[in-house]
């Protein structure tokens, strides 16, 4: 590989490198010059993660030429101010404002704040909601982010900007008070798991199956061994512990040795001496597969004649919820809406790709890495590496979004079993694609509805049947139906119910946790019903929920009868004011 | 490595030379917003040498003369979209280059490596083609002058072989009232930074006496593999007069000559419907560029 002695000015200070040309602005900023702030999110210039200033123009660096930056002027977070203690009116306005949330959307969103006032001193929120167009936020501060440039331009020309009322009491409860990791955050300095790394690190990168269902044959690593620099090649058989794991059913293996159940399922890691050696041995390593049909619809899935995913059945959960005589519930009936749904799969899309490093420390394997907790990742490493669970330790680095999709295991068992294997240091980090085919994603539903209700407005039947396609592994399947299941009805009273929901296997993405977690696909769901009652009796959508919504000494679908605390009533009442 | 070698150029004459020299094994790069993620798709890696022509100073820029606008092929999206000259006489252009990916995309891209590109819905390709544009081409072999719409063979598919010739610059008739206008309307499912769900520019002529259309141009895009003029629609409009029936009836005209896929952006049927919701508008626009009321 070529390499080019390029001159350019980095945050200020002028400077000579060599670099191969057919490096990536963003690496060599990250990699070479160990400049972390400026975060890798989708390596397609689509997330604006990137985002540096060359010569006063924000430019993706993800997919820019390193070579081009020879003779120009280059700013990245870390230049945006001197030091720590000495911040830019930009950062400070984002820690006041609270436009920093998981901080990994924040050094992208800073550089195309920095470069909008640059060039416009007194943009209008319009102006600076163009100017933040190409970085996205999946934390959802966005208005936050466009009051805290507006407030920031307003400090620089020398004005005062209106800030929001504290309380009058005392004390830190109702303050608004700066994130304790903020300043790491607006100034780049936050290590999120793939900024970290140790001396004589290795790097894993996965093989995954192409297929949605399939037996595996054989796994060949001839090939990939030729690559120079490969360390090991990891599979199945070399796990010293059980192979299976699952935050409620361990049905899932730390890596696929019979079959695989999905696109994405992982079935080896190699291990390399950098990550460019990885992945192109990766792509080398040889798999036989014996194809089998696969089943991607979930009311398919349930029939007996389907294709069995798994050895138990394609039904993996089954909730039923009674109440009351649903039969003489629609006898009384004087109106009856039915409709079907359909819901779709989401995708969390964290701005942070997944990514861990492990290492030894003494006889202690440690594993930094994203996560939304600590403590589940380590039970299920110490079980995978048959060592008591006192020998393993894992630490949460700083997490950029995670809405659910970082509870499971997603790459920690790979880079536990890496340094387990080699003694090394190892590190993963997934390409936004892997993070997409591998992952969790939010259950998609097919629904059936059936509400009937009196004249007046008073529900008296409800029914639901609600088939969750979970994938092709249980993750938090079970837990996620039986949430849908009782949140069938939304904040509602019905004296009769009946709800059917089903969690089936299909060979799709595994559907695990993500916020709400069963309850957001039922609104869209019962609110369209309970308007059309409202319809045909003559109220308005306001009054048919008056009439129905749970209050105290109302009972639940689950028959639990609430006591205090129900705030349904005062909060439409608060909304309808309002909107008067 | 995704490429072998990344050589920035300083002339059309040392990229030209370059290209002989490596006889296939090297072609031209401008912004790279879009190749470069072509070739890391997947990690492939390639013996390519790339020819950097983005900081070529000859094909940079926007100038006037003699009723025509010559542009760098190497300006970037970003000059375009800031350009006054291209707001007044060639509008459809900045509609375009305005509503092109994102601030980082646009600083970095480059108007003649979007038109190689050759993406049917293309946010310059579409406006450039209403404004009758022709591109300069140069290779080994000398220099021609090809009309845009002549560049495009099918999808992600250009008559321009970025292995052997360089798309230097692109030549306008200036088009500003009070006879000519242009305008461009633009369907998306979000705001900013999605593809189209369907484009149209167009451009208009009048007579001297301002009473009739005497020439309209219309670019319906993605309709087709590539862009498409709605031919049996600008033909019903050439040498009538203004007035809204017959705005309608070439609207009309031009849903019923395109025949859009399906596709994740829109369906048949809508995009049918909005390729004469959008001609309509984008005739009333245009009209009112030139203070023209149509008749009733």
């Amino acid at each position: 590989m070529t390499e080019r002695a390029i001159t350019f000015t980095l945050n200020g200070i002028k400077q000579t490198y060599r670099v191969p040309e057919d490096r990536l602005l963003l690496d060599l900023l990250r990699e070479d010059l160990g400049l972390t702030g400026t975060k890798r999110g989708c390596g397609n210039g689509e997330c604006g993660a990137c985002t540096v200033i060359v010569d006063g123009n924000p430019i993706v660096s993800c997919i820019y030429p390193a070579v081009k930056i020879d003779g120009r002027e280059v700013m990245t977070i870390e230049g945006l101010s001197k030091t720590s203690r000495d911040l830019h009116p930009l950062q400070t306005w984002f820690l006041k404002t609270g436009a920093v949330q998981c901080g990994f959307c924040t050094p992208g969103m800073l550089m195309s704040a920095k470069a909008l006032l640059d060039r416009n001193i007194n943009p209008t929120a319009e102006e600076v909601r163009e100017a933040i167009v190409g970085n996205l936020c999946r934390c959802g501060a966005y208005q936050k982010i466009v009051e805290a440039v507006l407030a920031a331009a307003a400090e620089l020309r020398g004005e005062s900007f209106p800030e929001r009322s504290e309380p009058a009491e005392k004390g830190a409860i109702g303050r608004r008070l700066p994130k304790f990791d903020g300043i790491l955050k607006v100034t780049g300095a936050a290590q999120f798991a793939a900024d970290l790394k140790r001396p004589d690190m290795l790097f894993g990168a996965m093989v995954c199956s192409p297929h949605p269902h399939a037996k595996i044959l054989e796994i060949n690593p001839e090939a990939a061994f030729s690559e120079e620099g490969v360390v090991a090649i990891l599979t199945a058989k070399d796990i010293p512990g059980p192979n299976s794991y699952g935050v409620i059913v361990k049905d899932q293996p730390f890596l696929a040795s019979e079959k695989v159940r999905y696109v994405g399922d992982p079935v080896a890691i190699v291990i390399g001496k950098n990550e460019r050696i990885a992945r192109i041995a990766a792509r080398k390593v040889i798999v036989k597969y014996e194809v089998l049909p696969p089943v991607f619809d979930p009311r398919e899935a349930m029939k007996p004649e389907a294709p069995k995913i798994h050895e138990q059945g394609n039904i993996l959960i089954y909730r039923k919820i009674r109440k009351g005589n649903i039969d003489e519930g629609f006898k009384q009936a004087e109106v009856i809406v039915e409709r079907d749904f359909t819901t779709q799969t989401v995708e969390h899309a964290y701005i942070e790709p997944e990514a861990a490093l492990a290492f030894w420390e003494g006889d202690i394997l440690v594993v930094q890495c994203c996560s939304q907790g600590p403590h589940y990742h380590r039970q299920e490493i110490a079980r995978m590496l048959n060592l008591p669970i006192s020998k393993v330790r894992v630490i949460q680095a700083t997490t950029g979004g995670g809405f659910g999709g970082k509870i499971d295991l997603s790459l920690q068992h790979f880079v536990a079993l890496g340094t387990y294997m080699t003694g090394k240091p190892v590190k993963m980090v997934w390409t936004r694609e892997e993070s997409f085919r591998t992952s969790t994603k939010r259950h998609a539903f097919y629904l059936r509805y059936r509400f009937g209700a009196n004249k007046q407005g008073r529900l008296c039947a409800a029914y639901a049947e609600i088939i969750g396609n979970t994938g092709a592994y249980a993750s938090f399947g079970p837990a996620v139906i039986t949430r849908s299941a009782t949140m069938a009805l939304g904040p509602y009273d019905c004296p009769n119910v009946h709800v059917d929901a089903y969690g089936v296997y299909t060979n799709t993405q595994i559907a695990g946790a993500m916020r709400g977690f069963g309850a957001p696909q039922m609104s869209p769901c019962h609110e369209p019903i309970m308007d059309e009652i409202a319809r045909r009796c003559g109220l308005s959508p306001l009054e048919i929920r008056r009439i129905n919504m749970l209050r105290v000494g109302s009972s639940t679908v689950t028959q639990q009868v609430l006591t205090a605390g129900v705030g349904a009533l005062e909060t439409l009442e608060k909304v309808a004011a309002e909107i008067k | 490595m995704r490429w072998a070698r990344f050589q920035v150029m300083r002339s059309i004459e040392e990229t030209i030379t370059r290209l002989s020299e490596e006889q296939g094994q090297a072609r031209v790069v401008a912004g790279g917003t879009d190749l470069l993620i072509q070739l890391m798709e997947e990690g492939q890696e390639e013996a390519l040498t790339l020819l950097d022509i983005s900081q070529i100073d000859e094909i940079r820029g926007i100038t006037e003369s003699e009723g025509f606008l010559l542009i760098g092929a190497s300006t970037t999206i970003a000059e375009l979209s800031f350009s006054e000259l291209i707001w007044k006489k060639a509008r459809a252009l900045s509609q375009g280059a305005r509503s092109l990916g994102s601030p980082q995309i646009r600083n970095v891209a480059t108007i003649g490596g979007n038109v190689v590109n050759a993406q049917p819905a293309a946010d310059t390709s579409v406006p450039l083609i209403a404004l009758g544009a022709e591109a300069k081409i140069v290779s080994s072999k000398g220099e021609r002058w090809v009309l845009v719409e002549d560049l495009f063979q099918g999808v992600g598919i250009s008559r321009v072989n970025p292995f052997r010739e360089v798309l230097t610059h692109f030549k306008i008739k200036i088009y500003e009232p009070p006879r000519r206008a242009s305008t461009m309307e633009r369907l998306s499912k979000r705001k900013a930074f999605t593809l189209p769900t369907l484009s149209v520019a167009l451009s208009v002529e009048l007579d001297e006496n301002l009473n009739y259309f005497s020439e309209v141009r219309i670019v319906v895009a993605p309709v087709a593999p590539i862009p498409w003029r709605a031919r049996r629609a600008e033909e019903a409009l050439k040498n009538t007069a203004i007035i809204r029936a017959n705005l309608n009836n070439a609207a009309t005209l031009a849903k019923e000559e395109v025949h859009p896929r399906e596709s994740l952006r829109g369906g048949i049927e809508y995009r049918k419907d909005m390729v004469e919701v959008l001609t309509k508008r984008a005739l009333l626009n245009v009209l009112s560029l030139i203070n023209k009321e149509p008749h009733d």
